[in-house]
């Protein structure tokens, strides 16, 4: 009684669970191979790549230039109680070069392009496009799969960059032309304290982001409708929410432990 | 003597979220041959071609393809018994970012190293066919059903594939179009001699293009024969399936005349699928 009512719906639940891990590792390993050996579908990687890339240059241009103004704003009040408002520049740099910029562009283009991608697969799974492919003998992961891996692991660092150097100058709008710090002890002390390991942190970010995207947005579409609502417009719709909340997650997650490895 | 068969399905079971749809197929078809398999909508027509090309894992039994039994065959393998299909899906399941051109080219694009010029006048040739014109730039979401149909057809003949399974290929046609489809199959056929498996609905007029007609009824084929038997046949549900159309040609003797009442349904679920 007390088995059926319990143990049943929570053992059916688990083993679901597992099945889906395993079959998720499984999918990104997948990915992986095929994404490292040829032949690569070099106009479906570019077109992944204007879409990822390119298409969200404007999302980042805009937050990363507020988040550099907003944490010019927060430092420059936390540091004038010590009187180290010339500590400004390197702060708005090291917060956004190790934290802000690989995070914030990850939920960005998440948001942008990581729903967009899970809704474009689920629907190519759902209306048999994925099989048709499989009966040609051509394999889904060359066509629909890899181009977003390989376009995400291109542009994500990219995109970073511009986020960093977008916020830099947003910081250096709000610290010297309207708090009047001077330029040069904005940017002359920002190149004493941000070193190369910094930079480099946020190169792994971005890189392990971008496949924690693709790896979560690609295989909700690719395996849509697996133990979850069922077929059609609702499963897309499910799996598109799933895999936004689910990559934002994951990204800080990760994000969290990345930093404490790096502290 | 019996003669090998090409296809053979042997006791095929499949169950799909805890129902049972197959319940034990046995089909075989020969090389050449063209059989056509009817049914009500629901029987798992649809779901048992899935197991024969490998889309669906079977719970049990085999599919022979070429002597070879292809459940559970590694990918490898499969692609190579898969290079030899062309399939013609019931939704037509036509890429939906490629124009209309693009969709019937992708199999030679990709699978062959045929010169652009010569992709493009086979192309126009397999879009003619199918009777359609002014179309090559067009995207799937702008044609109409039975347009889309037509494009994923000529895609699936397009590089004269040995074996071609077709899902309803006219459904959603009007009769005259209808007609040049299966006059299409026909030509097709008598030119490649591909080896074909024709899922329909069309009674009687598909029984001019197979060679054998097998009907699929609650998980099993319970007949298959050839045309002139099936419209013959004394087994209630092939009779009342059959005999609601009017089969012309393949008229059937007149022994069977009782049980109306028992096809308003079917036909009544025939015409939904319509
Ligand atoms: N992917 C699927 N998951 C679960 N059930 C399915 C699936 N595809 C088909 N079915 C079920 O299998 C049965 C047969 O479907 P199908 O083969 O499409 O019928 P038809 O003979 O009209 O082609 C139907 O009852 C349908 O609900
Ligand atoms: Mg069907």
């Amino acid at each position: 009684m007390l088995g059926q009512i319990i143990f049943k719906p929570v053992g059916g639940w688990f083993l679901r669970y597992l099945r889906d891990l395993g079959g998720s590792g499984i999918f990104l390993l997948n990915s992986l191979y095929y994404s490292f050996t040829p032949p690569y579908k070099w106009k479906l990687i570019i077109r992944q790549i204007w879409f990822i890339g390119y298409m969200s240059l404007g999302v980042i241009l805009m937050t990363g230039a507020f988040t550099g103004m907003v944490l010019a704003i927060q430092l420059f009040y936390v540091l004038r109680k010590f009187g180290a408002e010339s500590l400004l520049g390197p702060g708005v740099a090291l917060s956004l070069v190790r934290e802000l910029g690989p995070v914030f562009t990850a939920l960005m283009v998440t948001g942008r392009g990581g729903s967009a991608l899970t809704a474009e697969i689920g629907i190519m799974k759902i209306s048999e496009q994925i099989d048709s492919l499989y009966i040609m003998a051509l394999n889904p992961y060359k066509y629909i799969i890899t181009p977003n891996f390989i376009a995400a692991l291109i542009c994500f660092p990219l995109l970073t960059a511009i986020f960093d150097v977008t916020g830099i100058y947003g910081g250096y709008l709000v610290g010297v032309k309207l708090l009047g710090l001077s330029s040069g002890v904005y940017f002359e002390e920002m190149k004493g304290f941000v070193e190369r390991a910094d930079l480099l942190i946020g190169l792994y970010k971005s890189l392990s982001f971008a496949l924690i995207i693709s790896w979560v947005c690609c295989y909700k579409g690719f395996f849509l409708g697996k133990g979850s609502s069922g077929f059609g417009a609702r499963a897309v719709s499910k799996a598109t929410t799933d895999a936004v909340v689910m990559s934002s997650v994951v990204v800080l997650i990760w994000d969290y432990v990345l930093g404490s490895y790096f502290i | 003597m019996e003669k090998k068969p090409f296809i053979k399905i042997s006791r095929l079971r499949k169950t799909l979220d805890g129902v049972e749809i197959l319940k034990g197929i046995d089909l075989a078809i020969h090389k050449g041959e063209i059989m056509a398999v009817i049914g009500a909508s629901g029987a798992g027509k649809s779901v048992s071609l899935k197991c024969i090309t490998g889309l669906f894992q079977p719970d049990s039994g085999a599919v022979f393809i070429g002597g070879r039994d292809i459940t559970g065959m590694g990918m490898r393998e499969l692609n190579k018994v898969r290079s030899g299909f062309g399939v013609l899906f019931q939704s037509g399941a036509l890429f939906d970012s490629l124009n209309v051109y693009h969709n019937v080219a992708f199999p030679l694009k990709e699978k062959t190293r045929l010169k652009d010029s010569e992709i493009a006048k086979r192309v126009t040739k397999a879009l003619s066919d199918v009777h359609l014109k002014d179309v090559e730039e067009k995207y799937p979401a702008e044609l109409s059903g039975g347009m889309k149909k037509r494009v994923a057809l000529a895609r699936a003949i397009i590089s004269n594939p040995d074996i071609i399974f077709f899902d309803e290929p006219t459904t959603g046609l009007d009769p005259v179009l209808k007609q040049s489809i299966h006059e299409l199959i026909i030509e097709n056929h008598q030119r490649h001699g591909f080896t074909g498996l024709i899922i329909s609905h069309e009674i009687p007029d598909i029984f001019d293009v197979a060679d054998r007609v097998a009907m699929l009824c609650d998980g099993k084929i319970i007949f298959c024969g050839k045309p002139d038997e099936i419209v013959r046949s004394q087994i209630p549900e092939v009779k009342s399936f059959i005999h609601i159309r009017d089969c012309g040609k393949y008229s059937w003797d007149t022994s069977w005349n009782d049980s109306m009442g028992a096809e308003g349904g079917i036909k009544r679920e025939l015409d939904k699928e319509g």
